[in-house]
């Protein structure tokens, strides 16, 4: 309609007002000639070539655009599925615990994106007194040497142990919901000697913490007497609010109460904290407390103020017992002994994974390693003369850097021990520094071939179901919509009833009667899987089974199965195809779908399977759950849609009317 | 009309009674904990409700010769009881008399030790019900208006944009969506909870914990509606008599108003309305990941702990919400078109 608007305006445009001009042509009989004078004529043979059904649908088919980027995206997965597992020879089998977590890696570090960097945040900085150079983060965790753009960024309170805090707050106290009301802090036991001045001073700290309260609390001395039982003497009897630091002359007070006794056993301190009001949790924050004494015996002094803190973060860092033995300056406590605003130096910093894991590390080899590095001839060693006989011969090839010391183990045989620099890679036996596209996960595993496999598994699944369920579903669709009748009527019943069972029902029954294997799952999508092709067969068939050609090779004598076979399904086909290959990405998502639930395939992994288990690490390593996310929605989209474009190919007449 | 409705919901009835029947037998057949759960005196009380329900013997009392089919268990008197768990079909014959009888579907075992069955789903029904009736509400006009918006404007790009969307977001797998708003609403903005707010919560907090269970149960649903109502109104809008209707004068927009959209919403609404039975149904998998404790969690939670009772009744709750959505669907479609005749004879 719009063109020929547009024509007619232009039209007018050009000639508005003069009247069109008309030709006369006049045509004679000479004008005519007869083409064919020949007795017979015959129809021309048709220039254009003959097309099949098949041909054609390929034409329309890729007159499709998205279908056919669809299918080319389709291609690579499958493709990728076969050669990926092939081609990449990491073992994903055996957990490699030296490379664990390494980010993707696509592009060479130092990109800033996909590049096997991870950048960090708020991490304790660790200072190094003596070499500064070895200042940053914790190196337990961090190889410094793949560090790049350590920033201090500020001070930071931590609430949790920490050996690089400083200071806070002894946090003592308990949940408002315990059962348990009475909570203290004590020393482990020491001997006082009330024969020389004895002090104690507490310092407590008053904060608004959020949830909690600030609990009154009660001090007590406890000892033991002759006969081994606690005795206590109050040194703040009743409960008090009074968060101000306190001091107490412990001399004074236990001579005032016992005139003669000068040796007090298994002395403590003990802070009593109120919980009864359960409106909110309560807590005593305590900042230090010290003893003091001005013994001159040197090992009684050491003995009193072993218990003493001045920095909460250290005191709650003690440790209970070294081996068998209760270390003196133990705290004791009955309820939560946290810390709580710990000062701390955070540090921000971006980190290599891959050079943090392969790069330059420093680790001890034994005497058979270098050995064969020499006899190799990758570098020269002499165990006798030690480190600075070390000299590299080949440095393309050997995974030492320097040897930093040599220690000799004795015993019978004399053997070494080196403590080196090395390229870990090398030392793993690789020759260049690997690169996981995926990144690897929590085991070491290398994500890109996991992954691949797991697209193996799903899509293998998903074609075993699928033609299972296309052939059985044909069978049953063909016979109930051929024969129709009774036999129509029962099938249908055991249909209906079949297709009442939710899904979820059915493929659990299975996993818990026969187990979680590969087997097991076919079988339970299959279970119900069919029905939709039986349905759109059934459909078809008595579409077709009236018309006259069939009619036609019935009066001929044709047997049901010629007629079933031979007339019917070819004119059937392609809608019952098209169902079936729409059926593929609908059995990988339930798969994928029963997986995450934790109820998938045991001992395989399956694009389900994979994201199940990868779950708990969104927040903390989010390319684990990412990569096969987008597998697995690419997987469904790009199958979708062939199946759509495959469908309007085969069946044009199912296509909206006018594309 | 009368006949018909009376015929599909006797139908329905027997396929549920059989479906329950096949899942009750096959679920009785699973070992079940064989030598007892605990030794907490709870325990016997519900040794003894098994014998009075009838699904297990008291051999206390006899000679106990029959090995490890027994449950057996020690009282704080330290006497020893033994059960004997009855053969399936006697299990199945006393579970039907029971729930005709008493109303009980037995008793959970992991989940609240020895509480009616019933009563468990019952508690966990109204937070999955709410769940979805919120997102039924917001997805239903949402679906509706973009279908028509795409169907009206059909071939431009905003029907591109809306089509290709709507193709995306149907691919990709619910777990997916919910795990990535979850990362990225949750955690990265740290505008809601990461998790179902508990009972403690403040009320604002409550109402932020419902935002991420409802856009995700909303993606599916939205998209599946865009689609259907555009793919409907494409049909209807080049009919004859949407012609027919211009022809006469109609303006487009009351052509649209008056036929198209009536038309158009023949085969929607029998499928809204069974959408609103399926609001009873939790989505295992939302519930799952995001911990609401609804019925999808109870099923996975019941599951995983061998808790075969609360499972039945949950299985037949799904079961029946299924069955009842398809007479509904059917149904509607008689009483909005009186041309359709359900379950009329050619």
């Amino acid at each position: 309609m719009k063109k020929k608007n547009d024509d007619f305006r232009l039209n007018e445009k050009v000639t508005p007002n003069e009247p069109i001009k008309e030709e006369k042509a006049t045509v004679t009989d000479q004008d005519f000639q007869l083409v064919d004078t020949s007795e017979y004529s015959h129809d021309q043979k048709f220039e254009t070539k003959p097309t099949t059904f098949l041909k054609d649908s390929v034409k329309r088919f890729s007159k499709n655009k998205s279908s056919v980027v669809a299918t080319y995206i389709l291609g690579i997965l499958l493709l990728g599925s076969v050669v990926v597992p092939i081609v990449d020879q990491s073992n994903v089998n055996v957990p490699s615990p030296y490379q664990i977590y390494l980010e993707p890696k696509l592009f060479d570090a130092g990109t800033g994106f996909w590049d096997g960097t991870r950048s960090y945040t708020d991490i304790a900085y660790y200072e190094d007194p003596i070499n500064p150079a070895k200042s940053g983060p914790d190196p337990a965790d961090f190889n410094l040497n793949a560090v790049s753009n350590l920033k201090i960024t500020g001070q930071k309170y931590v609430n949790s142990y920490s050996k690089f805090a400083k200071g806070g707050y002894v946090k003592v106290g308990r949940k408002g919901d315990d059962i348990n009301d009475d909570c203290y802090i004590e020393n482990i036991g020491f001997t006082l000697d009330t024969s020389v001045a004895n002090s104690v001073d507490i310092v407590f700290g008053e904060e608004e913490i959020e949830y909690t309260q600030l609990a009154p609390y009660r001090i007590d001395f406890i000892y033991d007497d002759e006969f081994g039982s606690e005795d206590t003497i109050p040194l703040v009897a009743e409960y008090s609010r009074d968060y101000s630091p306190r001091s107490f002359d412990l001399t004074a007070v236990l001579t005032a109460a016992f005139p003669a006794k000068t040796i007090y056993d298994n002395a403590k301190i003990s802070i009593t904290i109120d919980c009864t009001d359960k409106t909110a949790d309560s807590c005593v924050l305590i900042s230090s407390i010290a003893f003091a004494t001005d013994s001159a015996d040197a090992d009684y002094t050491a003995a009193v103020t072993l218990p003493n803190f001045t920095d909460a973060n250290e005191m709650v860092g003690r440790p209970y017992k070294d081996g068998n033995k209760i270390l003196k300056n133990y705290w004791n406590c009955n309820g939560d002994k946290y810390l709580y605003k710990a000062v701390m130096t955070a540090c921000s910093f971006t980190y290599d994974t891959y050079a943090g894991a392969y790069g330059v590390k420093e680790i001890v080899i034994d005497q058979i390693t270098m050995k064969n590095y020499k006899d190799r001839g990758w570098c020269e060693y002499n165990f006798r003369t030690g480190p600075s006989s070390f000299k590299i011969l080949n440095a393309k090839k050997c995974p030492i850097i320097e040897v930093l010391s040599q220690t000799e183990s004795s015993g019978s045989i004399v053997t070494y021990d080196l403590t080196c620099n090395v390229y870990f890679y090398r030392y793993k036996g690789m020759s260049s520094m690997p690169r996981y596209i995926f990144g690897t996960d929590r085991s070491g595993r290398d994500m890109l071939k996991y992954v691949f496999e797991g697209l193996r598994t799903s899509l293998l699944l998903g074609i075993i179901t699928s033609a299972i369920c296309f052939i059985f579903g044909l069978c049953w669709g063909a016979i109930s919509g051929y024969f129709g009748g009774n036999v129509d009527l029962a099938m249908e019943r055991f249909t209906d009833i079949l297709n009442g069972l939710p899904w979820i029902v059915l493929m659990t029954l299975c996993i818990i009667h026969l187990g979680q294997n590969f087997a097991v799952f076919a079988l339970a999508l299959c279970l119900t899987g069919w029905i939709g092709t039986s349905a759109t067969t059934r459909t078809q068939f008595y579409r077709f089974k009236g018309r006259e050609y069939v009619l036609a090779s019935r009066t001929l004598g044709a047997s049901d199965m010629r007629l079933i076979f031979k007339h019917i399904l070819p004119n059937a086909m392609g809608t019952i195809i098209t169902g079936a290959v729409l059926m593929i990405p609908g059995v990988i998502f339930s798969e994928a779908t029963i997986s995450y639930l934790g109820l998938g395939l045991k001992g395989m992994s399956s694009l389900g399977v994979i994201l199940s288990s990868n779950q708990g690490e969104l927040l903390s390593h989010s390319y684990l759950l990412i990569f096969p996310s987008v597998i697995i929605a690419l997987l469904e989209i790009s199958f979708n849609l062939f199946g759509n474009g495959l469908r309007d190919a085969i069946n044009p007449t199912l296509k909206g009317e006018d594309e | 009309m009368r006949k018909y409705v009376i015929q599909r919901l006797v139908l329905a009835l027997i396929t549920a009674f059989i479906i329950l029947s096949l899942t009750y037998i096959l679920v009785a057949a699973l070992p079940i904990y064989g030598g007892g759960f605990g030794k907490e005196s709870s325990m016997f009380a519900y040794y003894q409700d098994q014998v009075k329900l009838g699904y297990a013997l008291d051999f206390s009392t006899r000679q106990a010769g029959l090995g490890t089919e027994l449950w057996s268990f020690v009282d704080n008197n330290g006497l020893q009881h033994f059960w004997y768990k009855r053969p399936i079909l006697d299990l199945y014959f006393n579970w039907i008399k029971n729930i005709i009888t008493k109303w009980d579907w037995g008793r959970s075992t992991f989940i609240k030790l020895n509480a009616s069955a019933m009563s468990i789903i019952l508690q966990r029904l109204p937070v999955s019900m709410y769940l979805n009736i919120i997102s039924v509400i917001i997805s239903v006009p949402l679906g509706i208006l973009l279908g028509i918006w795409a169907g009206l404007k059909k071939n431009t790009w905003i029907d591109h944009t809306i089509s290709t969307l709507v193709m995306i977001f149907i691919s990709i797998p619910s777990f997916v969506v919910i795990t990535f708003l979850i990362w990225i609403l949750g955690y990265q903005l740290g505008w809601l909870p990461t998790q179902w707010p508990s009972a403690i919560m403040p009320n604002s907090f409550k109402v932020l914990g419902y935002i991420i269970p409802v856009l995700s149960l909303s993606f599916g649903s939205v998209c599946g509606y865009t689609r259907f109502v555009r793919a409907e109104l494409c049909e209807v809008m080049s009919s004859e008599y949407l012609l027919l209707a211009r022809t006469k004068g109609l303006t487009k927009n009351q052509a649209i108003v008056r036929h198209a959209l009536r038309n158009a919403f023949v085969p929607i609404l029998p499928s809204i309305l069974a959408e609103f039975i399926g609001v009873l149904g939790g989505s295992m998998i939302l519930e799952s990941i995001y911990g609401i404790p609804g019925i999808g969690f109870l099923y996975i939670t019941a599951l995983n702990n061998k808790d075969y009772s609360v499972l039945m009744v949950d299985m037949a709750v799904f079961t029946m919400i299924g069955l009842v959505a398809g007479i509904v669907l059917d149904l509607s479609y008689g009483f909005i078109d009186p041309r359709i005749r359900m379950g009329a004879k050619k």
